[in-house]
């Protein structure tokens, strides 16, 4: 048999470009986490009131728990369709090793819901008129918090691949895995907002994404294998 | 050619689905060059053997070695045609495969050229996978196993949606691979007239 493995790296990329070539085709798809995320967080002045000063107290926490459920949103399809179609089964198949493959995945999927909603998330942060620290802290907390809610989000995402209506059974999977980088994502907004240091609050939510980052995809690869058995 | 030496030996496997015994102590051995055909009746566990072997299904005892190898611990060498044929609706066939022989990390020496002209999907090959009919997806999906070039292959009634002249070519792909040394077990309710001689039957 002749022997023509392409690299690590190689493999890597064709399944990120595969991923995002598939989400820009189907643009509605793509749009409708950030679309949620932006709907979500302008209801908020209706809700309590358009005060300038409340809106910058409440924002860090709005733009977060927004972000969370937008991500939640969109977690559902992460590995549905190459469930459904069988592809995870050829990715199983392959000779190349499945966390990998899994990594490409999740950072397909953060680039394509994870990344704009960072964008989105500092287009909102300034029509909320939050501090040039604030700012910085929601940009730094979501660029590094981001990949922590999708890589923690796969891991239910891919134990719920088997079932039908996977929905609420994910929400309750995720949601607490979540709690950790949401307190430390919006401490991080709130200690801008004061002026004080929030080198901390980042550290600490870096610390959380290293781990999940670390034993994610053995995670999510170990759940895909149960949901195909 | 493959390994004369390629065999898959199957020892004691019992398989359940749910609470339902499918199959108890199954046991047998297959060589270099030899076909098996997979018979049994609707739900007795064609597709579950056949998974089994592939290592998507956990086994409840038995061991699955493939050239010494024991299976899911080793999947290298595996070509697994389903009942889910592993091709996104919407990218086209070429993109299909391209994928699909980047994962697979393995090549046959086919090129996609001569794959289209062996399965005769040159019409359709540049469409969506979603605009073709299944016997055309049949066909792509049996390209995608023939660029893999993996010397067993495992087919879950690969002459399904397909025509007299798609159940031809599968039967030709069968005897060429067992003439190359490959091992093909295969299940299918259609009957498939195959040449070679190296034919087992296994009945569960």
């Amino acid at each position: 048999m002749k022997l023509n493995s392409p690299s690590l790296a190689r493999v890597f990329i064709s399944v990120i470009k595969r991923d995002t070539f598939l989400a820009l085709r189907n643009i509605g798809e793509f749009a409708y986490p950030i679309l949620f995320f932006v709907i979500t967080v302008c209801l908020y002045p209706f809700a309590i009131g358009p005060d300038p000063e409340l809106l910058v107290t409440v924002s860090p926490g709005i733009i977060w728990v927004s972000a969370l459920l937008a991500t939640l949103f969109a977690l559902d399809g992460m590995f549905k369709s190459d469930y459904d179609d069988g592809n995870l089964e050829q990715f199983i198949l392959s000779p190349h090793p499945l966390p990998l493959l899994v990594c490409a995945k999740v950072l397909a999927h953060w680039l394509m819901t994870g990344f704009p909603l960072i964008l989105t998330a500092l287009v909102l942060g300034w029509l909320m008129k939050l501090p040039g620290s604030a700012l910085q802290a929601l940009f730094l907390s979501l660029l590094i918090g981001t990949p922590g809610l999708s890589i923690a989000g796969a891991i239910g995402s891919a134990l719920t691949v088997g079932l039908k209506k996977s929905g609420l059974l994910l929400t309750l999977i995720v949601m607490p895995i979540y709690v950790p980088i949401l307190i430390f994502g919006t401490g991080a907004i709130q200690a801008g907002l004061l002026q004080l240091d929030w080198s901390g609050q980042i550290w600490f939510l870096s610390a959380i994404v290293v781990f999940f980052i670390t034993l994610g995809p053995i995670t999510i690869s170990s759940a895909l294998k149960i949901s195909l058995d | 050619m493959y390994s004369s030496e390629s065999c898959l030996e199957v020892s004691n496997l019992s398989c359940e689905r749910g609470f339902r015994q499918l199959f108890d102590n199954l046991s047998f051995r297959l060589e270099a060059g030899e076909i098996a055909h997979i018979t049994g009746l609707n739900g007795a566990g064609k597709t579950t053997l056949l998974r089994a072997i592939a290592g998507l299904f956990q086994p409840e005892t038995g061991e699955i070695t493939l050239n010494g190898d024991v299976i899911p611990d080793h999947h290298f060498g595996i070509a697994y045609l389903g009942h889910k044929i592993a091709l996104r609706g919407s990218l086209t066939a070429r993109e299909n495969l391209e994928f699909a022989e980047n994962i697979h990390g393995i090549c046959s020496g086919i090129s996609i050229e001569e794959s289209i002209n062996i399965l005769n999907v040159r019409d359709y090959f540049d469409l969506p996978i979603s605009e073709l009919s299944a016997g055309q997806k049949q066909r792509i999906a049996l390209a995608r196993v023939l660029r893999t070039d993996a010397p067993l292959w495992l087919l879950d009634e690969p002459a399904t949606s397909l025509d007299s002249d798609g159940v031809l070519v599968v039967q030709q792909l069968i005897d060429q691979h067992a003439k190359k040394n490959g091992l093909t077990l295969y299940t299918s309710h259609q009957p498939l007239h195959l040449s070679t001689s190296c034919l087992k039957t296994i009945h569960i």
